[in-house]
């Protein structure tokens, strides 16, 4: 029976590939992992039965690298994860030309999503609200009556971005001619692709998103939505589901919004779509990602649902999941992305060695990561080192199991975002869920509480240390090299024992 | 009697040991620690707490401490070196703070920069970073190029004072 079961490739690294390999196991698919040069020692290679390498950094981005590779381990199908090749469209169709199952939507609604003029326009004609915008690539030179028509303040965005990255702010009209310059010249050199358009901008608006599953014929299961106002430079940090505070008639309209895109588009596979919902309460189509997410755990943890089993069970044929027609929305989850950076340097990111690791554990938490002690943390890759995730009946109770798992957390060796992320939970906008996109820009961190006492003690421990590694060389011994082995247990314990 | 200065969260403690004594910064202080393991796991205990500590040393004169989900650095120095010890004559340059690829410089050599300025931008880790100057200097002279890929400490500029 296993022997006939379908060898799944996944294209990714760190977290996510992990994560598809414990759904593989759980279901006994087996599967192949792909690394480059720098991730041969990489964690996500050991939740797979085989790891074929990629050769060069760059290569989950390049095509030809994993094909080659997904043929050489006669792959029946692949996985992409999120990130890299997920939302490439050629990708997409590489896999199926060369008779393979893309784990994912179908190129054409890839390539259709991907354009992000096209995708409102599709949005559109499934009627869901979008936002006063330019409805058509802008022209070389915007004609005055055009122009004469933009409120302020008003966002250029690359045709071709998506996700955060190519937008623009313009605030007055002297701006718009420059700025829109400035885009065009971003996108062209971002994506290969100069096509912008104007698009109204929501101020005090919350990002809400759905996560849809559809199966290809037009039937697509929605699975609740997702708040994920909690943003840096447009990246998410913090996402929960459900969102706060929603009335059951707005919750209706945007379920119902994200099921008529997917329906319109006979959706396949896993996909999100993005809402942002403006102090009136009116919600407005931004984009869709069609691919797993990285904040998919909190749909998963009050859902029930496994999503990634399921978008393996939907893709390989092996039966529709039986928790999709039977499952309850439970309680409130909430998941904090941590990052190796520093809140204390403008958030520079961090590299080095994680020379300590301790995850959190007990009730109602989850954690994901690709971690391990004496691992790299390179500039090669992003920056995401472990997302915790929390559960709890409601959501003060999702709140402080996070903040009581975030407490457990042990990474050393370099700074970490959790200790901000802390501070973001103890403020009284989240904890009572009015937080807006713009949130962080005026949130900052406070300087750590000083513990004098606590202090004085790790003072008098680490001059211990250091008075350790020089004393045997104050006696005259000659034999033992000074380092931080000679500050171990039996050392310690003699030295402790006079104090 | 041994002098030792302990740097935490930039405020100094002076550790003097004395004997079986230990004082810091004059004042007694007991210290209840004990090592778990080989590999830097130590329990502290605080009256009735029972603190779990990680130590590592990352640098030779640098500790870190995680105690929970707080990470600290504690600088320690023996006092009778630190009296020795002249601060190096480097000539002053600004460097990558990890590494990355340069993505562009703003000024040329000659060109005189005031403190906080952007002078170059660093992209790691999908992330742009303004590099700034430290302080008001001259560029004397530009050591890297746009598109280059640079190592972690890597000068990218030096600079001499402003005459």
């Amino acid at each position: 029976m296993t022997h006939l079961q379908p060898k799944v490739l996944v294209a990714n690294r760190g977290e996510i590939a992990v994560r598809i390999f414990r759904a593989c196991r759980e279901l006994g698919l087996p599967s192949v992992a792909v690394y480059t040069d720098v991730d041969q020692n990489a964690l996500h290679l050991r939740y797979a039965d085989e790891v074929v390498p990629l050769g060069d950094r760059q290569n989950y981005l390049s095509i030809p690298a994993v094909m080659a590779a997904a043929r050489a381990a006669h792959a029946a199908a692949v996985h992409p994860g999120y990130g890299f090749l997920a939302e490439n469209a050629a990708f997409a169709q590489a896999v199926e030309d060369a008779g393979m199952i893309f784990i994912g939507p179908r190129p054409q609604t890839i390539a259709l999503m991907g354009d992000k003029l096209a995708s409102r326009q599709a949005a559109q004609a499934a009627g869901l609200p979008i936002l006063p915008g330019s409805d058509r690539p802008l022209p070389p030179q915007v004609p005055l009556h055009m122009a004469a028509q933009v409120a302020y303040p008003v966002l250029v965005k690359a045709a071709a971005g998506g996700g955060g990255r190519g937008i623009r702010l313009v605030r007055s009209p002297e701006e718009l001619e420059p700025m829109i310059a400035a885009a065009r010249q971003e996108a062209l050199s971002a994506f290969g692709d100069d096509t912008v358009y104007l698009e109204s901008m929501v101020q005090q608006a919350r990002h809400i998103e759905v996560q849809i599953l559809g199966e290809g014929s037009g039937c697509v299961t929605v699975l609740g939505e997702r708040e994920c106002s909690i943003q840096r430079r447009r990246q998410k940090l913090i996402e929960e589901a459900p969102a706060p505070g929603l009335t059951p008639v707005m919750l209706e309209q945007i379920h119902t919004a994200a099921m008529r895109l997917g329906c319109h588009l006979q959706y396949r596979g896993l996909g999100t779509v993005e809402f942002l919902l403006d102090p009136h309460g009116h919600f407005h189509f931004i984009e869709v990602n069609p691919r797993i997410q990285v904040e998919h755990p909190v749909t998963e943890m009050v859902t029930g649902v496994d999503l990634v089993q399921a978008q393996l069970l939907l893709a390989l044929n092996l039966g529709r999941p039986p928790a999709l027609d039977a499952f309850e929305q439970r309680g409130c989850a909430i998941e904090a992305r941590i990052l190796a950076e520093d809140p204390a340097l403008d958030f520079l990111p961090a590299v080095g060695e994680i020379t300590y690791l301790k995850e959190p554990g007990g009730p109602g938490v989850r954690v994901d990561s690709a971690l391990f002690q004496g691992m790299q943390v390179t500039a090669d890759y992003d920056s995401l080192l472990a997302k915790v995730i929390a559960w709890g009946p409601d959501r003060p109770s999702a709140i402080r199991r996070l903040r009581r798992a975030l407490g457990e957390l042990q990474i050393g060796g370099l700074p970490t975002s959790a200790g901000w992320i802390l501070q973001i939970l103890d403020s009284p906008a989240f904890q009572e869920g009015r937080v807006t996109t713009t949130y962080l820009d005026s949130f900052q961190p406070a300087p750590a509480e000083p513990e004098p006492t606590l202090e004085r003690e790790l003072a008098l421990a680490a001059a211990l240390v250091a008075h350790r590694a020089r004393a045997p060389l104050a006696a005259g011994a000659s034999t033992a090299a000074v380092g931080p082995s000679r500050w171990q247990l039996a050392a310690w314990q003699e030295q402790m024992s006079r104090i | 009697m041994s002098l030792y200065s302990v740097t935490i969260n930039d405020r100094e403690y002076n550790v003097r040991f004395n004997g079986s004594q230990a004082f810091v910064n004059g004042e007694p202080v007991q210290l209840n620690w004990t090592p778990l393991n080989t590999s830097g796991l130590h329990l502290l205990r605080r009256g009735r707490q029972a603190v779990e500590v990680h130590l590592s040393q990352p640098e030779p004169e640098t500790l870190e401490f995680l105690i929970g989900s707080r990470r600290l650095l504690a600088r320690v120095e023996a006092l009778h070196q630190r009296l020795r010890k002249r601060p190096a004559a480097s000539a002053p340059q600004i460097a990558a703070p990890m590494p990355g690829l340069i993505v562009s410089i703003l000024v040329q050599e000659g060109d005189s920069v005031t403190k906080g300025q952007t002078v170059a931008v660093l992209e790691s880790m999908k992330m742009q970073m303004q590099l700034r100057a430290a302080q008001d200097a001259r560029v004397a002279r530009v050591l890297v190029q746009p598109g280059q890929q640079v190592d972690k400490s890597q000068a990218i500029l030096s600079l001499s004072p402003l005459t």
